[in-house]
């Protein structure tokens, strides 16, 4: 199975460490939700693990293989990404979006679009394959790129704030489409600031970041979570039992 | 449904392409053979690879830089190639060989594309910044190229200011045989990288986690969409707008995947360009209109009217 592992890795800007020297091994399997306060590194942490940017220090490999010397195609095959906001401008019908997730596979446009058009029906948005991607709803296109990374079929799945912007049932949406990609095997990262993701895996790992540098670490079933996230957003993070499950939801300041 | 909307557009492209021979003043007399065929014929034919040269290059251009007003003759690409072929006329008229222009053109537009893809992929420039900087390199090189101008004797002024308004007159298949070697390697490379362009239409940034080579694509769609623009300029002179609105127009009529977008719009620039010169012919048939000043005349209130479309359309 294939693991991330984050030797003493490293950003860098002007004005000091996006991320400091970090070392973490990530297995697959078991999804890594990213959480802390704006600017504490999530995003940078994210881009740190898909070589998006150059280090300043360390290595970063995902399956032994060294991130920064994979080709282009190759680090397809290991690790997707799904950017916080969409940079799209060219509109283009859904399953042609779809389609073009697969790039890495080289296959004729018809095969990708017939794989394509299958992912669709699976995450049961067959309704939306020939719509313009201009015409679709914020909860619509979320639902959309997650499912352009079935689509890539890559090891691993890192997400940066997925439910974002996203009205209550979109989120609910988001977020069933996420627990249920949870596969075994598939590594997942997840960047974001919605608590309401912390319960949607079994047994996911809970990073707390701040000012780049790791918080705490540890599974979402601790019973110190709660406290842990108040300390670490400055907030009071309250948390209750309902169906057996445990949430978690900020109520106010400190 | 898609399929017979594309074989229709094919069909009316070509109708039209192939038509347009006939069009103007009347074939009788003892020269119609020679109008025909050493004159309307060749025309047709340099109208039809200079058009399906720019506005493929056009399309590439906005998918690549990811915006919507992005074409060659909106970021200095165009002003480039004329400022290179140009500085050939006026400065060394005894190289300006079709080889030689071709070659200046080319040098120009590379230069000019190659600085404004690098400033727009390392994200120093907006998309509004991109066009500013389009317009302030276009003015540059037409300060330079008229500078030039001065330099050069009264006939060699006249020429060059014909040849900068873009006109496809010309006599015999020598300039269409020239040219049609360049816009069939330009076009079929840009199609060739039409599903990696597919891919980065959906985000740049995902694009490269999917796999593709960001840089190595954009080099060659700029190496591609030059050797297109430099091809056109150096035999038709600056035809402006084909490669804005073509491409525009394309989208609008048959929504196509956006792999196909180069190919058919250069289909569609070929049969505009034609139909532009046919235009001209058959609305002053006693005079010579350059279609530069057609497509300029056409195309300017087209860039107005997706600018104002432009304002209202939110990415998501």
């Amino acid at each position: 199975m294939s693991a991330i592992e984050l030797h003493a890795a490293a950003l860098r800007s002007a004005r000091g460490w996006r991320v400091a020297p970090l070392s973490l091994s990530l297995e697959a399997g078991r999804p890594v939700l990213l959480v802390g306060p704006n600017g504490a590194g999530k995003s940078s942490i994210l881009r740190l693990l898909l070589g998006l940017e150059p280090r300043a220090a360390g290595r970063v490999t995902v399956g032994g293989l060294d991130v920064a010397k994979l080709a282009p195609l190759q680090r397809a095959a290991h690790l997707s990404w799904l950017p916080q906001h969409s940079d799209a401008v060219e509109p283009m019908r859904a399953v042609e979006w779809i389609a073009a997730a697969r790039f890495r596979f080289g296959e004729a446009a018809v095969a990708a679009e017939r794989q394509a058009r299958a992912l669709l029906a699976a995450s049961g948005l067959e309704h939306l394959a020939e719509r313009q991607t201009d015409e679709l709803s914020g909860g619509e296109i979320q639902r959309l790129r997650i499912t352009s990374l079935h689509a890539q079929e890559a090891a691993w799945w890192c997400l940066d704030e997925p439910t974002n912007h996203l009205d209550p049932s979109a989120r609910g949406a988001v977020t069933r489409q996420l627990a249920a990609a949870c596969e075994p095997g598939r590594g997942l990262v997840v960047a974001t600031h919605d608590l309401a993701l912390l319960h949607a895996f079994r047994d996911a790992r809970i990073i707390g970041l701040r000012d780049g540098r790791i918080a705490f670490d540890q599974s979402c079933t601790s019973p110190s979570l709660g406290s842990d996230l108040s300390e670490l957003y400055q907030t009071r993070v309250r948390e209750q039992a309902i169906d057996g499950q445990r949430w978690y939801y900020f109520a106010g300041d400190l | 449904m898609r399929g017979r909307s594309l074989l229709l557009f094919g069909l009316c492209c070509a109708g039209l392409i192939a038509a347009a021979p006939w069009a103007g003043p009347a074939l009788d007399g003892d020269n119609a053979r020679f109008i025909l065929t050493s004159l309307r014929l060749p025309r047709v034919a340099l109208a039809a690879l200079a058009g399906g040269s720019l506005a493929a290059a056009g399309a590439a251009f906005q998918i690549l830089l990811q915006n919507p007003l992005a074409s060659p003759s909106t970021i200095g690409t165009t002003a480039g190639a004329a400022l290179g072929a140009l500085t050939l006329l006026v400065v060394a008229p005894a190289s300006a060989s079709p080889t030689g222009l071709v070659v200046a053109a080319f040098a120009g537009a590379a230069a000019v594309s190659a600085a404004i893809t690098a400033a727009a992929a390392s994200r120093r420039l907006r998309a509004g910044d991109l066009i500013l900087a389009g317009v302030a390199l276009t003015v540059a090189a037409g300060a330079v190229a008229t500078g030039l101008q001065l330099r050069a004797d009264a006939a060699a002024t006249v020429a060059a200011v014909r040849w900068s308004l873009g006109s496809v007159a010309t006599v015999g298949m020598a300039k269409p045989t020239a040219l049609a070697p360049i816009a069939a390697v330009a076009i079929a490379w840009l199609t060739l990288r039409g599903r990696a362009l597919q891919t980065l239409a959906a985000g740049p940034e995902r694009a490269a986690s999917q796999g593709v080579d960001l840089v190595r694509l954009r080099v060659e769609v700029l190496a591609a969409g030059s050797l297109a623009v430099a091809g056109a300029v150096a035999f038709a002179g600056p035809i402006a707008f084909v490669c804005l609105i073509v491409p525009h127009l394309v989208r609008l009529t048959l929504h196509p995947p956006v792999r196909w977008l180069a190919p058919l719009s250069a289909l569609g620039g070929a049969a505009f360009l034609v139909a532009a010169d046919a235009g001209a012919r058959l609305l002053f048939p006693d005079r010579e209109l350059p279609v530069g000043v057609v497509t300029a005349a056409l195309g300017a209130p087209a860039l107005i009217l997706l600018l104002w479309r432009n304002r209202s359309r939110q990415p998501h």
